[in-house]
């Protein structure tokens, strides 16, 4: 009676082993599956909204260009020939800002946050200064951003 | 009212049955069929055979006109060529095959023209079949010459072809298993071109000397292929193990649920 | 742990329904494999609805799209050709399982009062897994979803007067295009499975009102009963492992059964594949439809079949399930057995 006991206990666990299995067997392909993958390192080009690249040439002079990078939206400005790229999210609630050109200032419409043309704040609820990008152009006079 | 019914069913299944044996057919080959005439009837059935048809490359193609309408179909002004003049021939074929031309017009083949062999001596006009050693035997070299030196040939080529369709053939297989072959199949085209021109040379110390180039190229495409065969043994490794897995696991169930039985 | 779980038993019961509906609930002890191909089905169900809803976050339902994002899911996601050859796989199993239910059903008579309801939303299940098939066949808009689709499509067409629109309607278009890619999308993915799900519940419903049929022949009074858990689960476990076996056989070292070549070349409106035939499940009606030289006549006949199927509890009423004392009826299923295998066969051959 006592061997019948542990036989049947023995192969309960069993069972119940086969089971959690199955479900670990089931779920780590889709657990991968929804893991995507790491791309490999790429130039950081900044492009617009649909991918292609957008020529540093478009860029007037006092006039400014919204697009992407890999790490979401940029704004470049051109002043006195030179660019300045900066994260165009505003880092107080990641509304997008816009340049001013006339007070030489970065504006976020959702709460009236002001950055000055090196992207610190000059007032308003931003906790944070807006993250620069190093820019460098490549011979296509597309803009690589880092 | 009957009629009309009959008439959309008879539609329908005529409609079907067009979709089923949707074969487009163009001008050139129903008048060819049509006129009954051994001659021109020949060519129609020699290239429904050939490597040509397979692939979708149809009369016009290669004899120009305009396969869709019948009053300009043989119109000089559509680019109708009709049937080339012998010795006009490997410019008619180098249209496409512009390598295996150029490489032609440069062997002992091609320097024997206008009299000399040239494509349809050994591919014949409509029935081309896949290109392959097999071309070079006995009875179609000693047409013209001994078969001494064109086997020798042969025995040069005969290593990269068996490496080219093996090659071919496991790259096949990973596509049926659902991988993407597009990339190795591109290769793999590419170098068995350049082995295509290579053969039409006609000349065993050439072949020989880029042979080497060639193999090489094949070694890069051998890499890519071995590649993706041993992420397939491994999933297959991995697939036995699950389906025992599971086997065992119902013959477990099945002890269990017996064990219970027992006890009560 | 055991205090937490206490604590929620105390106020939710949930011992209670875990006596009345598992262990509690009694089933015949003699129940043979056959009564298992259902929870097998419920288990196929769930494995097309998970990976289905993985699929679909890198299919792009478009004809510009849709094969390459197929072809994505196969070669750059993780894992993405097992869960696009399992959801292959196992719509193929779901449709072989339904016909061994179905043909269990038959043989044993459990269709007869009181299980009408099961039977007809047997029947409702079944058709609406094959449309589900069907839909799901076009979405890869490869060469073979394409041709098949567009055959398939076209045998509405045989209906007198209103052929013409159906096939219209169904396509969204003359053609097989993207609009018929955009409406067999939105059903495979929404309209059928929810229905499936909602009609399996009701099926569920009214097997548990009526209890599970005691096995032809045997006396309801003697027979043993078991407790439906562990006893019958572990029953049905055992056949659910097995066809997962076979199932993930086929996964990983035949995937050409549910995946030809055709079906790896990207859809070509302008060049038929030869030999184009339909589903292995679809091959019997498809050579029927050859032989019978009017087409309407054909579908008609077909439809004339699936309706005596469909109403068979009200055809066949006598109480008798045993099926050595029905020889009349037991000679026409095995007859419209062997005459749907042989069609098949044929088919297939032909």
């Amino acid at each position: 009676m006592d061997k019948k006991m542990t036989r049947r206990k023995f192969l309960g666990k069993l069972v119940a082993g086969i089971l959690g299995g199955t479900i670990a067997l089931f779920t780590a392909p889709i657990a991968f599956y929804l893991l995507p993958k790491k791309e490999k390192k790429k130039l950081n080009i900044f492009v617009d909204p649909k991918g292609n690249p957008i020529p540093e040439s478009s860029i007037k002079e006092g006039d400014y260009e919204l697009g992407l990078s890999d790490e979401g939206p940029v704004i470049i400005v051109r002043r006195e020939g030179v660019l300045y790229a900066f994260s165009a999210v505003c880092t107080h609630l990641g509304c997008i800002v816009k340049w001013i050109p006339s007070r030489n200032e970065f504006l976020c419409p959702c709460h009236a946050g002001r950055f000055d043309a090196n992207g610190a704040v000059i007032s308003g609820p931003p906790p944070a200064p807006l993250k620069r990008y190093k820019i460098e152009i490549t011979s296509e006079g597309f803009i690589i951003l880092s | 009212m009957k009629k009309v019914k009959f008439l959309i069913i008879l539609f329908f299944i005529f409609g079907f049955y067009d979709i089923l044996n949707a074969k487009k057919e163009n001008v050139c080959i129903e008048c060819h069929l049509e006129t009954g005439e051994e001659s021109l009837m020949k060519p129609v059935e020699e290239w429904r055979k050939s490597v040509h048809s397979e692939n979708g490359i149809s009369c016009h193609h290669c004899h120009g006109g305009d396969p869709n309408d019948e009053d300009i179909a043989m119109a000089p002004e559509a680019g109708f060529i009709g049937v080339p003049e012998y010795e006009e021939i490997p410019e008619f074929c180098g249209k496409c095959h512009i390598g295996v031309k150029e490489n032609y017009l440069k062997s002992a083949h091609g320097k024997t023209l206008p009299d000399g062999p040239n494509c349809v001596t050994c591919h014949t006009a409509h029935n081309q079949k896949k290109a392959g050693v097999y071309l070079i035997n006995k009875e179609l070299c000693s047409q013209c010459h001994s078969y001494e030196r064109a086997e020798k040939i042969k025995f040069a080529l005969l290593s990269t072809e068996k490496t080219i369709s093996s090659l071919s053939k496991r790259i096949d297989n990973l596509w049926t298993n659902g991988f993407d072959a597009e990339q190795m199949r591109k290769m793999l085209f590419a170098t068995k071109n350049s082995f295509r021109r290579l053969t039409h040379i006609v000349e065993v110390d050439y072949i020989l000397q880029r042979t080497g180039d060639i193999y090489s190229e094949l070694g890069k495409v051998e890499n890519e292929v071995k590649e993706k065969e041993e992420i397939l043994k491994n999933r297959n490794i991995v697939g036995a193990f699950i389906v025992i897995f599971l086997l065992i696991s119902a013959l477990l169930f099945d002890k269990l649920r017996k064990e219970l039985i027992k006890k009560t | 742990m055991n205090k937490i779980l206490k604590a929620i038993d105390e106020r939710l019961k949930l011992s209670e329904l875990y006596e009345k509906y598992l262990s509690g609930y009694m089933v015949p002890g003699n129940l043979n494999f056959w009564y298992c191909l259902g929870s097998v089905l419920i288990v196929i169900f769930s494995i097309q609805i998970i990976t289905g809803i993985l699929l679909l976050m890198y299919y792009i339902p478009s004809v510009d799209k849709a094969f390459e994002s197929v072809m994505y899911i196969t070669n750059k996601v993780p894992f993405g050709w097992l869960i696009r050859r399992v959801h292959a796989v196992g719509a193929n199993l779901f449709v072989l399982v339904l016909f061994f239910h179905m043909f269990s059903v038959l043989i044993m008579g459990s269709y007869k009062k009181p299980r009408e309801i099961h039977w007809i939303t047997g029947c409702l299940l079944f058709a609406l897994v094959l449309v589900e098939c069907l839909s799901g066949y076009l979405l890869p808009w490869s060469q073979l979803s394409y041709w098949a689709t567009t055959v398939a499509t076209n045998f509405p067409g045989a209906f007198p007067f209103i052929g013409d629109f159906l096939v219209y309607v169904i396509r969204g278009g003359e053609k097989v295009t993207q609009l018929t890619l955009g409406r067999f999308f939105s059903i495979h993915v929404s309209l059928i499975p929810f229905t499936i799900f909602i009609l399996i519940a009701i099926h569920i419903f009214v097997i548990r009102r009526t209890g599970i049929s005691f096995p032809p022949g045997t006396d309801e009074t003697k027979v043993k009963k078991i407790p439906f858990f562990p006893h019958f689960v572990l029953e049905d476990l055992k056949v659910i492992y097995i066809f997962l076996a076979i199932m993930f056989l086929i996964v990983f070292f035949y995937p050409q059964f549910v995946l030809p070549r055709d079906a790896l070349i990207p859809a070509d409106p302008l060049s038929t594949p030869e030999h184009i035939k339909p589903e292995w499940y679809f091959l019997a009606n498809y050579q029927f439809l050859k032989l019978i030289p009017n087409e309407f006549l054909g579908i008609f006949l077909q439809l004339i079949i699936a309706v005596i199927i469909f109403l068979l509890p009200f055809i066949d009423r006598t109480p008798e399930r045993r099926i050595w004392k029905r020889p009349v009826f037991f000679g026409i299923v095995i007859f419209g057995i062997i005459f749907y295998v042989l069609l098949t066969i044929w088919g297939y051959i032909s």
